[in-house]
């Protein structure tokens, strides 16, 4: 038995759009509380969660092409809620009677369900993997952040209060009847009731119901962002208890580091990560002159013991995500 | 209730010899742990936490379901999402996180200090939410101590520091009584008895 620490710096390569919720129009940035020095701050952070849902599809996705299942349309709907969330309890099925020759057939055929955890065939499975939320590198979290991480960022860009990571931005989605050229696009009998509207609105409104029936469709919206090239520290663990299941942690870590995206807004260009530092990566086997990791070469290197074994194992777990209860 | 010491140690040794998890409460077995037993052999001298609440935090579980997975990968049963109902639900759960006082927990127990920090080293995260590194533990720090007296270490001041059987002596009259586990795993509710129990 194992147990593998990952440390990392990340730096975001565009704006992060991860938002705990909206007031009004104003999407809020996630944030955590958190002690410091003085009392108490809410600091930005990406959530474990979303760091663990990447780790994940990573697994799945390095899974199912090792499979050949990546191609085609080939899932249920329990393979997928299986592979990308989980699992959950159906309650079809009776649980009292699941084996553990079964569970060791789950994790053999789908090797990351040892480590992320989940739910088949009505049976829970606890999870080894330990991942821990990215927090912004700043003035309030530098108590909670690894030395070699503070300094690391302090020599990069220094470091500043987490309300000078924040930007606040406004995007309007605009009502395309507004713009003549695309009204001549309309039919006749739309271009009458476009119109007839835009008409309406240029009057003084004399009550609530005109106003409302005859509002353009323009929505301006604002939301906080943490800024790009803003730092975060963040970590995770495994307790692995065989080559395989080492081999499956480090897929997970390399492949979604290797494209980490993260939040919403990904069409317009927020949530790109990049790995800028890693340390304490306890994969001194595969390369023992090193202490630092490339991380984005980290799955091409090590995911030959996961690739070989999802391969020779390809048309079981092609039968077993078809019928999977989960 | 707050964390036993013994269920942690039980954890931590269960991990060492490579248990397999259990799927349910019959399947866990009760390992050798360097705590000592009572006199009884029903429950092990160790306490539970101890600590105090600084603070509060809200924050939620979100769970969606991998929508753009399933155009991608879905088969052709897969016509229809139903995402306000049924399996595929997605939901938004509040949840309750607490700030400890120093954070510190403590807990007083009979034992092999040196077998318990080994075991104790395993144990990175506590409570709930693990997966997503809640609970982490900076540090442990096992030290011998002077016991207080009569009731060292699972009876103070005659409340009890973690459930006991309700004729265990030097416990006062003022002292909870419920329905508890007196041995790990803590969460097999069918092994529950009446005992006294910590505030």
């Amino acid at each position: 038995m194992e147990r593998l620490r990952y440390e990392f710096v990340l730096e975001s390569e565009a704006p992060i759009a991860h938002h705990e919720g909206t007031i009004g129009n104003m999407s809020m940035i996630m944030r955590r509380k958190m002690r410091n020095g003085s009392g108490w701050a809410n600091v930005p952070i990406v959530t474990a969660d979303a760091m663990r849902h990447g780790m994940r599809e990573a697994a799945a996705y390095a899974l199912l092409q090792a499979a050949g299942l990546l191609g085609g349309t080939k899932l249920s709907e329990a393979a997928l809620r299986l592979l990308f969330s989980g699992g959950m309890v159906t309650g079809r099925g009776e649980a009292s009677t699941i084996k553990l020759d079964q569970y060791r057939e789950l994790c053999e055929l789908v090797p990351s369900m040892a480590l992320f955890g989940g739910c088949a065939d009505n049976r829970v499975i606890p999870g080894r993997l330990t991942v821990q939320d990215a927090l912004l590198v700043c003035e309030e979290t530098i108590r909670y952040v690894p030395t070699w991480a503070r300094n690391t960022v302090n020599d990069l860009c220094g470091i500043d209060t987490c309300r000078s990571h924040v930007e606040e931005v406004q995007r309007v989605r605009m009502d395309p009847t507004l713009q003549p050229q695309k009204r001549r696009l309309l039919s006749e009998s739309s271009e009458v009731d476009v119109n007839k509207r835009l008409a309406t609105s240029e009057q003084d409104s004399a009550d609530d119901a005109s106003v409302r029936d005859a509002k353009s469709t323009m929505m301006p919206r604002s939301m906080e962002c943490v800024a790009q090239g803003s730092m975060f520290s963040w970590a995770c663990e495994a307790i692995v208890n065989n080559d395989l299941e080492r081999d499956t942690f480090h897929v997970a870590v390399g492949t979604f580091l290797s494209n980490p995206w993260v939040g919403g807004k990904r069409g317009t260009g927020h949530g790109k990560l990049r790995p800028v530092q890693a340390r304490d990566v306890q994969v001194r086997a595969v390369e023992p002159a090193s202490t630092a990791l490339d991380v984005t070469a980290l799955a091409g290197k090590v995911g030959d013991l996961f690739r070989a074994h999802v391969e020779e194992r390809k048309d079981r777990i092609a039968d077993f995500l078809g019928t999977v209860n989960a | 209730m707050p964390i036993a010491l013994d269920a942690l140690v039980m954890w931590a040794k269960a991990q060492v010899l490579g248990k397999e998890p259990p799927a349910c409460a019959e399947d866990c077995e009760q390992l050798p742990i360097p705590i000592a037993e009572s006199d009884c052999g029903r429950y092990h001298l160790a306490s539970c936490a101890s600590y105090e609440i600084e603070d509060y935090e809200h924050r939620w579980i979100n769970r969606r379901f991998p929508v753009s997975e399933a155009q991608m990968l879905g088969n052709e049963k897969l016509r229809r999402i139903q995402l306000s109902g049924g399996p595929c639900k997605s939901y938004r759960i509040p949840m309750e996180t607490t700030w400890l006082v120093d954070d510190v927990m403590r807990w007083w127990c009979i034992g092999e200090p040196g077998e318990i920090r080994d075991l104790l080293g395993w144990v990175g995260y506590l409570g709930k939410r693990r997966a997503v590194g809640m609970g982490q533990v900076a540090s442990w720090s096992v030290d011998p101590c002077e016991p207080w007296g009569d009731g060292f270490p699972v009876v103070r001041g005659s409340m009890p520091l973690r459930p006991l059987p309700v004729d265990t002596p030097g416990v006062g009259d003022d002292a909870l009584q419920a329905m508890a586990v007196l041995r790990p795993p803590y969460w097999a509710h069918y092994k529950e008895e009446p005992c006294v129990v910590p505030m």
